[in-house]
């Protein structure tokens, strides 16, 4: 294999592998200040637990996103040195942002999260997960905007073989990236109500600190069905702007290969590379209509450039349409879970519970899917229109060269893969610390509070009296 | 050569002495690690003096590479595509060191593998930074396109590996001051104690031979410190350091240890010496080109343009004076010395 081929299985794999933990890191953010916020206001020890055992997922996730992060700052100088050449003056100068405004923030005031609980008062804490979770999320703003510049690059010209920065807020404002900001994170959130809602439910099923799930299952559910379902409208918005930035990846990613109106739109199928169309179920007129609102709206074909600028249309058209199918499974789940949830049937049903224990990878599948559809759907350019991914590679790195820190990569990122199952798995095995019963709340005899009883004799028989009425309130 | 281009210069240096004294103490904690630490409660007061900040410490190199890449492309490209193996190894001893110190529950453990994993995560990367400087003081050869094109024998010159070992004296010698800071009273703390006065020494001695050795190799850059006014700083920094912390340790009457924190602030002006040495002496070449030195990359021959410059220093003008607030920050928050993972008072309870 050539070493460019090595050098972006490389990339592809280490930044995939980056990315697996990312979503789930900022998604347990958000979970981790919704715990700690109602600590704040509550003030009770059982939500300082659930906020604490919040932080401590968040704290093994963000574990791995740093160190497989490390990788991802030095890969552009060690395998596409003449990328670096090329886009440097530009590409680089968010990534300097992101480290000099987001990840200092971050690091350091996730010390503070993870080992300053009591020193400092509740409300600087509480400040503290703010920042911290802010700070991974602009660092997601400046990582995304330099993606984007190579997307759809402005604010720039190619002088002398170098681009060259002309405007810095037309750089890192580009067209593409509003679109990919809000999806993106989006998706990031999907996942941390996904976790959330898979862990609620993996207690559940095992009767286990049954209050914390039933608290934290139903707002994970209800935030979960409004977040994914909001991921199509902001997924279109991002695909208006494809048809208009990017034409060809438009056009791979439906297989369009003539330009034309009336394009059909696939539900699911296979490209037929050679008849030039896609094969499966289709939508007639319903690319035009969804990109145009009509019919007879002209869809940029394949046909309007040379094979040679073409991407790889069957794996993008099938990342494309798996992620669809993949995203609307998870509204479903979520719309299953609150309906049975709505009819109290919840704790009952635990196929659903089992289920959703499971899900909690599905929506990394569904952001490693649109990632592929994004950056194998912009080939053979990796700056769009302006440097090929061939021309980007280092020329002293030998193919024998990637091909050993990729099989390195590949042990490595197993073995901490496997090393982060196990912390998490720890962790959710023992669960939140279990300090006291929760007062009841409504119209039930409210618990006197000097009757705090060891939560292990106490919760079951209680929850066995309410297991079935539990649903949303009269 | 601009003055934006020399200002750029200046924050690279900066960062990179900045780097050198944080990321420098837990690196080399973590080079001694294993023989400081005897037992569960010392490995966790070791690892509790760093466990607050050795991420943030890190941040400094993350951002260096930012900003090498954003303000000297050719420098960024053609430094880690020419070490290319070396460079990964250094990678990869960082992941296994990050994980090694982040994915624990503080419990005992496995603990013989995170305790291999922190001690040659660290190890490798303070030998290897010296190496890479050791190469860019001695020169590289670089093709016109700014590619290294030299063998494995350039970049493991005697030099260069002298230079390596000198690196990594100075990191364990800052560790070790660390580890005698932020400890208490007790076998781990006099250890520490004991460890710096050997580290100290062998600073001094690899100093001098890198300084004996530079006449030869460093191509005369080294003296153009007896020139500038910054050269003359660097040289103060780092002669009074050595001489505070090596006579100042020696007195007998410390018992209480109060004068840890002074020798870990000469350990600090020591480094701050070397890397000024470097930058005053190199100035304004950043990767010196053995074979043809106009091929040099140089902070007017490698440097982005003029918008991207000022963005860039618009950006360090108002971010590292926030980095050191959060610095600042957290280091008073955790001040003190460290009993347990749990930080300095945390009454033990870890979630590291």
């Amino acid at each position: 294999m050539t070493s460019v081929l090595l050098s972006r299985i490389q990339f592809a794999f280490t930044i995939g592998y980056h990315f697996l933990y990312v979503p789930f890191s900022i998604g347990l953010g958000l979970v981790l200040i919704l715990a700690e916020r109602r600590y704040r206001h509550t003030g009770a020890d059982a939500d300082r637990a659930a906020s604490d055992f919040w932080i401590k997922l968040f704290a093994a996730t963000f574990a791995v996103g740093v160190a497989s992060g490390i990788t991802m700052e030095f890969a552009f100088g060690t395998n596409w040195a003449n990328y670096s050449r090329f886009v440097g003056g530009v590409f680089a100068v968010p990534l300097a942002a992101e480290g000099i405004f987001a990840f200092f923030l971050e690091s350091s005031f996730l010390g503070v999260l993870l080992l300053a609980r009591k020193k400092v008062s509740r409300r600087f804490y509480y400040a503290a997960a703010w920042i911290v979770v802010f700070a991974a999320m602009f660092s997601a703003f400046w990582i995304l905007a330099a993606n984007s510049w190579m997307q759809t690059p402005r604010g720039s010209t190619v002088v002398g073989g170098r681009a060259v920065l002309t405007n810095f807020w037309a750089a890192l404002f580009t067209p593409s990236f509003p679109a990919r900001l809000a999806h993106t994170l989006g998706a990031t959130f999907v996942a941390g109500a996904f976790f959330a809602a898979g862990v609620s439910a993996y207690y559940l099923l095992r009767k286990r600190h049954t209050a914390f799930a039933k608290r934290t299952i139903r707002w994970a559910m209800v935030l979960g069905f409004l977040l994914s379902a909001l991921m199509p409208l902001l997924g279109h918005w991002q695909a208006l702007g494809i048809a208009s930035n990017q034409p060809i990846k438009l056009a791979a990613m439906e297989a369009v290969y003539q330009t034309g109106s009336h394009k059909s739109l696939s539900v699911f199928g296979v490209v037929d590379e050679s008849g030039q169309k896609p094969i499966g179920l289709t939508i007639p007129d319903g690319l035009s209509l969804i990109m145009g609102l009509s019919p007879n709206k002209v869809i940029t074909g394949l046909d309007s450039v040379p094979p040679a600028d073409r991407p790889p249309v069957q794996v993008v058209f099938q990342a494309w349409h798996l992620m669809i199918a993949v995203g609307i499974l998870l509204v479903v789940i979520m719309l299953v879970g609150l309906i049975l949830w709505w009819r109290r049937r919840l704790e009952r049903s635990r196929w659903f519970l089992r289920l959703l224990q499971y899900s909690i990878p599905l929506p990394i599948v569904a952001t490693t899917l649109g990632w592929m559809t994004a950056e194998i759907g912009r080939q053979p350019w990796v700056v769009e229109g302006q440097l090929r991914t061939t021309d980007a590679v280092s020329s002293t790195v030998s193919s024998s060269q990637v091909a050993t820190t990729l099989a390195i990569f590949i042990v490595l990122y197993a073995v901490l893969f496997y090393f982060w199952l196990m912390v998490v798995r720890r962790i959710v095995r023992k669960g939140p610390d279990e300090v006291e019963v929760e007062p009841k709340v409504g119209p039930e005899p409210i618990v006197p509070p000097l009757a705090v009883t060891a939560p292990s004799l106490a919760t079951p028989s209680m929850e066995l009296v309410r297991r079935d009425e539990w649903g949303p309130p009269q | 050569m601009t003055g934006l281009q020399a200002a750029l210069f200046v924050i690279t240096a900066f960062l990179l002495i900045a780097y050198a004294i944080l990321d420098g103490f837990d690196l080399g904690l973590g080079v001694l690690y294993p023989w400081l630490a005897r037992n569960d409660h010392e490995r966790s007061a070791l690892r509790g003096a760093i466990a607050p900040v050795w991420d943030g410490n890190e941040v400094w190199l993350i951002v260096l590479g930012g900003l090498l890449f954003a303000a000297f492309p050719p420098v960024y490209a053609g430094v880690l595509s020419g070490f290319y193996l070396p460079f990964m190894l250094v990678v990869f001893a960082l992941i296994i060191r990050a994980v090694s110190l982040g994915l624990h529950n503080g419990e005992s453990e496995r603990h013989g593998l995170r305790t291999a994993g922190f001690f040659l995560g660290s190890l490798v990367p303070s030998f290897f930074f010296g190496l890479f400087a050791g190469n860019l003081i001695r020169g590289v050869t670089l093709s016109p396109a700014g590619d290294r094109t030299g063998g494995l024998g350039e970049l493991f010159s005697p030099f260069a590996v002298l230079i390596g070992l000198a690196s990594l004296a100075m990191f364990a010698n800052q560790g070790a001051c660390w580890a005698a800071l932020k400890t208490h009273r007790g076998d781990l703390h006099a250890r520490a104690r004991r460890t710096r006065d050997v580290t100290g020494w062998l600073v001094l001695a690899l100093i001098a031979g890198a300084t004996v050795a530079a006449h030869w190799e460093a191509r005369g850059s080294m003296s153009r410190n007896f020139h500038h006014g910054l050269g003359w700083l660097a040289m103060f920094l780092l002669l009074v350091g050595l001489a505070f912390q090596l006579i100042v340790s020696r007195r007998p009457d410390d018992a209480l240890g109060h004068r840890d924190r002074g020798i870990f602030v000469a350990s600090s002006a020591i480094i701050s010496g070397l890397v000024g040495i470097w930058a005053v002496g190199n100035y304004p070449v950043l990767v010196p080109a053995r074979n043809q030195s106009a091929l040099s990359l140089t902070a007017s021959s490698a440097a982005a343009t003029r918008p991207a410059l000022i963005a860039l220093l618009v950006m360090a003008v108002i971010g590292i004076p926030l980095m050191l607030a959060y610095t600042t920050v957290v280091y008073r928050l955790f001040r003190g010395r460290s009993t347990t993972d749990g930080g300095a008072t945390d009454g033990g309870r870890s979630q590291y």
